[in-house]
């Protein structure tokens, strides 16, 4: 029991706490009026010519719409079987038939529950679950193409020490039954937040983050890093951002269909929503040098007219993006196709009062998940609307996909 | 207790007035600085656009703004969550960066590390209370909540803190 002494002591000595933490906290410059000025006259200038574009961009969409309903209506009902062996462009016709999420109950992190559900209707089809102590918060799903199969990168949070990111591989049947739930890959040293798989399953893409799960907010100490690891050879190459100028993150990795590139979104640690730049590396070359081995896809301007939050491997070579919110309308959500590697063809996917959605594509990338920050209800685009996913419930979603 | 009105601020001055302590408060509450800055900064990207909501107490709506975006930043971020919310998984000195941190004692290294195991909803008010020195009033009126609700999750806050303190210890 605490007397009131012992209460008063806390009182002086968190005051004490907070008043020198304020004062040797530096907070940059970069927050300033003028910074929010040129995001908006960014805005301005994205927002004249992006009307046009919004209108063909529907058309399109309903048009790609309306060819998934027609795969759709098909008497099985089944999805094609996609990249390993065959056709990309044919898995990019049919929506996915079934997603996966992984969530833990309100209680904490020691159950950890995997559930396939039908894209319509949402029905449960199969779960499984993990128990245990300390089963790590978070992890990262991503599917890779056409092989009902679903990869999970999972680290307990420990506060000492570096984790290990243990891989997993989940297939599923056609009838969405789980009938395979294994490790797959070699363990690696360091926290992942971010995985991508190759079309054809054989390698996988991540980050690895070198810290304490439990230290040191989401600053990163280093550069930006990325690896591919062969599933079959078990080799590992990595790249790393050779621009020792500012401190950056590998945030968000993703494969295009064809399986020749490897979409690296990379964030300024600490930096505005400005900050991220996506290379497109090649995953057969050696390592090495990020920046050697990448060609620079999308690059913030000096107005942000680019900016992106999220940028994503697309269908045709294209990026799937949200925009800033600066970029973008604050307190909506703008979801854009870029075609051009100088990011200034862009055709709106959709635009609606979401707050700070998180974004997914299948591995066609063509269907694009989002995932509203306010709402219990995941989402995917079509028509330039967005149609509710049943089931992704009010439990601490930690990754979903499909 | 800093002023709490400025008839017909500006946006400028509503920048200089309280950004850095938007910062902070928010990279109290988050535990990541990074994330504190963003919901900053989208707090004034709105009110860029609709200047009129400084019209009436700009030092309130700000507050308010930050802390509702600091509970979106909560729900939304698994890494975020990760970091800041789980309870006993504190970092070191998480809304500090190491070249700051060090600049501390052990002691209030060891406070700050404390705070951050506390619920969301304590972080708020002790922040508030022992940062901002808010009154029990202005702090019920900025969460949105009675002032006996205040008053009991401060205590319970300082109480629990105390318990993490003298465990550490």
């Amino acid at each position: 029991m605490n007397d009131e002494n012992e209460i008063e002591r806390t009182a002086a000595r968190l005051k004490a706490a907070l008043g020198a933490a304020a004062t040797v906290m530096v907070v940059r410059p970069a927050l300033e009026r003028q910074r929010v000025e040129r995001e908006f006259e960014g805005v301005k200038r994205v927002r004249g010519w992006l009307i046009p574009l919004a209108a063909a961009a529907s058309v399109v969409v309903i048009a790609v719409g309306a060819v998934a309903v027609a795969h759709l209506a098909s008497p099985d009902g089944t999805r094609p079987a996609g990249a390993r062996g065959g056709s990309p462009a044919a898995a990019q016709a049919t929506r996915p038939e079934y997603y996966l999420t992984a969530t833990y109950p309100a209680t904490g992190p020691n159950v950890l529950q995997f559930q396939v559900r039908r894209t319509d209707g949402g029905a449960v089809t199969s779960s499984r679950t993990i128990s245990g102590a300390n089963v790590g918060w978070g992890g990262y799903l991503t599917a890779a193409a056409g092989d009902r199969a679903f990869y999970f990168a999972k680290y307990p949070c420990i506060q000492t020490g570096i984790p290990d990111t243990t891989f997993y591989r989940i297939t599923i049947t056609n009838s969405g039954r789980i009938s395979g739930f294994a490790p797959v890959g070699r363990p690696v040293k360091g926290m992942v937040t971010t995985l991508a798989v190759s079309p054809d399953g054989s390698a996988m893409a991540y980050n690895a983050l070198e810290k304490a799960c439990a230290t040191g907010g989401l600053t990163q100490p280093g550069a930006a890093s990325v690896s591919v690891a062969d599933l079959s050879t078990g080799r590992v190459r990595t790249w790393q951002d050779t621009d020792a100028t500012q401190m950056t993150l590998a945030s968000r990795l993703s494969w295009t269909p064809d399986g020749r590139t490897l979409v690296v979104d990379e964030s300024v640690r600490g930096g505005l929503r400005g900050g991220l730049t996506v290379y497109g590396l090649d995953p057969a070359s050696s390592g090495g040098s990020l920046q050697a081995h990448s060609t620079t896809l999308l690059r913030p301007g000096a107005d942000c007219s680019t900016c992106v939050k999220t940028a994503l491997a697309g269908p045709d070579g294209s990026l799937i993006a949200l925009q800033s919110p600066a970029a973008g309308k604050p307190g909506r959500t703008v979801i854009v196709r870029i075609s051009s590697t100088a990011g200034r063809h862009r055709t709106v996917l959709f635009d609606g009062p979401l707050q700070n959605p998180g974004l997914f594509t299948d591995a066609s990338g063509q269907w694009v998940l989002l995932w509203p920050a306010q709402s219990v209800t995941a989402g995917w685009i079509s028509g330039g609307r967005l149609h509710p996913l049943p089931g992704v419930g009010p439990v601490n979603p930690q990754g979903i996909a499909w | 207790m800093k002023p709490s009105t400025y008839p017909g601020v500006s946006l400028d001055e509503a920048f200089r007035l309280h950004g850095a302590e938007l910062v902070r408060v928010a990279a109290f509450i988050l535990g990541d600085r990074g994330a504190a800055e963003d919901v900053v900064q989208d707090v004034f990207v709105r009110v860029y656009e609709r200047t009129e909501l400084l019209g009436g107490d700009p030092q309130f709506y700000l507050r308010s703004a930050v802390i509702n975006g600091c509970r979106t930043m909560l729900r939304r971020a698994r890494l975020i969550r990760r970091h800041a919310e789980r309870q006993g998984q504190q970092s070191a000195c998480p809304p500090l960066t190491t070249e700051e941190a060090m600049l501390l004692d052990e002691d209030r290294k060891r406070v700050l590390a404390a705070l951050t195991t506390l619920s969301r909803r304590r972080r708020e008010v002790l922040v508030l209370r022992f940062y901002l020195d808010m009154s029990e009033a202005e702090i019920a009126r900025t969460l949105g909540i009675s002032p006996g609700t205040v008053k009991s999750t401060a205590a319970r806050g300082l109480a629990a803190l105390a318990k993490q303190l003298r465990e550490a210890s």
